[in-house]
């Protein structure tokens, strides 16, 4: 007990968050509660006059804890830029919803299929859709811009390179887009008799 | 300090529970050196203005891991960090963040001390082998697929990085999570399955949203932030694996 005092004195033991913490005895004073004000670390030397402060005990101290304020992702610009990615994948939810949206339009028939596709030529749905097709692109590039850190790839027990593995997620992305725009392109014949506007 | 053509102004968080309830900050002018790190100002003003500052230092070289601060906002090695770097100042300088305040810059660590045992750091066999049998040798391929995650000094600058363990102190963290991959890739190590279950539960690697700013402010490129996001996957395959094979738990 009496050693575990003295750490304490010195820089307390263990743990912190928790509530596991045994309240300290009320007189933890294991060397004499009370420093003499001449034998104060600061000698003479401007020493402020040592006020006890009532709501702590000497040697276990109230720790103090900073509040996380709300804004703590404005400290800096990579803790913003990974608050807006993480933003930007509502726009990924709405452009999935939104599809699905747009098939029940077109099962409903040519009169709901058409109402839609005039919903969607109004000019603020489609500046308000250039919006979410920006937020998209952003969360895409900055998501596929992790994977080199989550994937650790080796071949004959090298690991390969980071830059690779960026620019084959970055290919693949582009190649599945092209390769979706050109069925696209080829299963509607024309593309001037596309059903959108 | 003869050749000190200039001072810069060290604005420095002071926290004394016996005197003041609350942190306050107290400036110091201190004499600016081209070669001097932020300790080095700090331990001037120890030694020559006020010798109740309280920090924590011991290697000056970036080894040890003690001397982990927030400096102009961001948690580094105050034995690595140029005053130059930081000039015309005012320099702030604040406790990590995350862990509670003892006094001054000191924070208490107890935290990741109390969990760093939890991912058992250590290699487990199924079978220890007899000492004749020899070294368990190992190819520089096995030794690289590690090395990485073996060189964590415990600063803590990552937990304090880390907005997450701010919020969520229950979050078994960056570097404790770092060393349990260090175990669980080590080609001698036969435990990823005991590590399992303190990684994948609750409070492991799944709170973890990848912000990435532990692998920022890592002062020897361990990449907790990494080894977070593989073992994720690692967890996710297993995951998987025990779906098709249910006599396993995951
Ligand atoms: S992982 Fe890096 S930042 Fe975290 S404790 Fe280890 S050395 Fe420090
Ligand atoms: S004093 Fe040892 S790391 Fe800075």
């Amino acid at each position: 007990m009496r050693s575990r005092e003295e750490g304490a004195a010195t820089g307390p033991d263990r743990a912190t968050t928790g509530s596991d913490r045994a309240p300290p005895p009320a007189e933890a004073g294991t060397r004499g509660g009370e420093i003499p004000q001449e034998l104060h670390a600061m000698g003479d030397r401007g020493a402020p006059p040592v006020q006890e402060n009532p709501r702590h005990t000497r040697y276990h101290p109230k720790w103090h804890r900073q509040p996380t304020p709300l804004t703590w992702w404005t400290r800096n610009r990579r803790y913003r830029a990974f608050i807006l990615r993480e933003l930007t994948s509502v726009a990924v939810l709405y452009a999935a919803v939104l599809l699905l949206i747009h098939l029940l339009a077109l099962d409903r028939g040519p009169e709901s299929h058409a109402a839609f596709q005039a919903w969607l030529a109004r000019p603020g749905v489609v500046a308000f859709h250039l919006f979410v097709l920006a937020a998209l692109l952003y969360h895409t590039v900055t998501w596929l811009n992790l994977a080199p850190q989550a994937i650790a790839l080796r071949i004959r027990g090298r690991r390969v390179p980071s830059r690779i593995v960026l620019l084959a997620h970055h290919f693949a992305w582009l190649a599945l887009s092209a390769i979706i725009v050109a069925g696209l392109l080829f299963a509607l014949g024309d593309p001037g008799e596309a059903p959108w506007p | 300090m003869e050749n000190a053509v200039d001072t810069v102004t060290l604005k420095v968080f002071r926290y004394r529970p016996e005197t003041a309830p609350e942190p306050e900050y107290e400036t110091f002018e201190v004499p600016y050196q081209e070669d001097w790190m932020v300790l080095d100002a700090l331990n001037h003003v120890k030694d020559e203005m006020d010798g109740s500052l309280s920090y924590r230092w011991s290697c000056r070289m970036g080894v040890c891991g003690s001397c982990g601060m927030t400096v102009n906002g961001e948690p580094v090695l105050t034995c690595a960090t140029y005053i130059e770097d930081l000039l015309p100042g005012p320099i702030r300088i604040d406790p990590l963040r995350g862990f509670p305040v003892i006094r001054d810059l000191v924070g208490d660590l107890g935290d990741f001390m109390a969990k760093l045992p939890r991912v058992k750091p250590w290699i487990i066999r199924k079978e220890e082998e007899p000492l004749d049998a020899g070294e368990t040798l190992q190819t520089p391929e096995e030794v690289g697929a590690f090395r990485q995650y073996s060189m964590c000094i415990n600063c803590m600058l990552c937990y304090a990085a880390c907005p997450i363990y701010e919020m969520e102190p229950d979050f078994i963290g960056p570097a404790a999570i770092a060393l349990a991959q260090r175990y669980n890739l080590d080609s001698r190590d036969h435990g990823a399955d005991e590590r399992m279950d303190v990684l994948s539960r609750k409070h492991g690697v799944w709170d973890c949203t990848f912000v990435g700013e532990c692998s920022v402010v890592c002062p020897k490129d361990v990449d907790p932030a990494g080894a977070i996001q593989r073992y994720k996957v690692t967890a996710t395959m297993d995951w998987f694996r025990s779906l098709l094979r249910p006599g396993r738990s995951g």
